[in-house]
This record gives structure tokens, sequence and C-alpha cells, in this order.
């Protein structure tokens, strides 16, 4: 119980707090996620947090890799393309890293227009996939779809999880009698 | 996010699917992620019920 306690209250609670820790030393002003050094912050704090708790949450992890993985592109892009560098701001949709290179490469216009064709919604996905996993005959059909379901719902979270989810899981099973997600 | 509509093609399928270990597993883990990264606390209740 004890364990479970710390995991889902005090991880969440402290990683944030670091997080405010350190943009306010930067800013002189609490959390914001506008802020262009927050997903710094992000990375610090969970650094730390791994110091101090033996593991950081999964959900928090993972948004730490996707935020490594966007700095990561940008820096390729910044180091290919200095010209655009004014113009670099923090990606909101995932896109491959190749088509960052090409559009570094390039050119903006020539480097979307080579890249691949718009990506489609996910949710649009998710929806094709629930269909076919209801009305679908084909045994193997359902089964693939299950398994695109499964990668989307691992991919697609909710982030705000990470951060305010937890206490509103954890009295969700308190109430439940279970004492935890 | 695989929302509501997921929750139900999951539960077609674990109940029509039953006989299939790997896709009843693949809707078991499935459904285990929704419930882990995603706020359906009926549907929660509703399924541990």
């Amino acid at each position: 119980m004890r364990c479970t306690f710390h995991r889902i209250i005090l991880e969440p609670l402290c990683i944030e707090y670091l997080c405010r820790t350190t943009l306010k030393l930067e800013h002189g002003s609490p959390l914001n996620y506008s802020y262009p050094s927050y997903p710094y912050a992000v990375i610090v704090a969970t650094e730390l947090g791994r110091l101090l708790f033996t593991s950081v949450d999964r959900a928090t992890l993972n948004l730490r890799r996707r935020i490594q993985e966007r700095m990561w592109t940008r820096t390729i892009r910044s180091n290919l393309a200095p010209q655009s560098g004014a113009n670099i701001n923090l990606a909101t949709n995932d896109s491959e890293p190749i088509s960052w290179t090409m559009e570094g490469l390039l050119g903006k216009s020539l480097g979307a227009l080579l890249s691949q064709p718009k990506q489609q919604d996910p949710d649009e996905i998710i929806q094709t996939l629930c269909n076919r996993l209801q009305h679908s005959t084909n045994l193997e059909d359902r089964r693939a779809a299950v398994l695109g379901l499964r990668g989307f719902s691992r991919d697609y979270q909710e982030v705000s999880f990470c951060l305010f989810g937890y206490t509103l899981m954890w009295v969700d099973g308190w109430k439940r009698g279970i004492g935890g997600a | 996010m695989v929302g509501r509509e997921g929750l139900e093609a999951l539960r077609t399928t674990i109940k029509r699917d039953f006989h299939d270990p790997e896709t009843l597993r693949a809707a078991l883990e499935t459904l285990l992620l929704v419930f882990m990264y995603e706020e359906h606390p009926v549907y929660r209740v509703h399924y541990c019920c």
C-alpha cells in the first residue's frame, strides 16, 4: 500500500514540483507549458525523479521519450538549415524524423512535397479499426485490428494523466476499496 | 485515445473471439492499456462488475 501510494501520489507531484522549480529558476514564474524550456524541465525532473525514486512511472517516461525525440529532430533540423532557425518552434505533431531532415535539406515547400503525404488523423484510424473489429467476419482482420488498437492505446494516451490523473484514479480505486490503480 | 467506441469494440471482440487465445490476449492487453492511460470510470466499474 505504501509503495502504491508513493508511485501514484508522490512521484507525479514531485516531478511536477521539480518542473516548476526548474522553470521558476529560469523564468521567475511557475509552470507554463508554453515555455520553450518546458521539455528540458521535464527531462531534468524525470532524471531527479529517477534518483529519488526507484522507478519513474511509465507515462512520464513515455512523455520524456517523445520530448527527447522531438528535441533530437529539432537539433538535426537546425543544424541542416540554420537560415530557418528563427522559425523553429516546438512541434505539436509526431511526424517522422526523416521528414524533418528532408525539410531541412531541401527547403520547406520542396520538403513538404517530397515527404510522405499528409498523415491520417489518429482518431480516424482508431474509428476504422473499431469498425473493422466489430463488423469484420475474418478472424485475421479482427486480430490485426486489435493489435493496431493496442499500438494506438499506447501511443496516443492522455498526457494529462501523468500529472493530475493519478489522484483521480487513486480516489476512484480508494472508493471502490481496491487501494490504488 | 481509443475512447468509448474502442472499448465497445473490445468488448465485442472479447465476447466473440474468446476461443482464439492470441486475439483474446491482444484485446485484454489493449483493455488494460486503455484503463491505464485513459479515464473511463463508468466503464471501468462496468467491466469490473
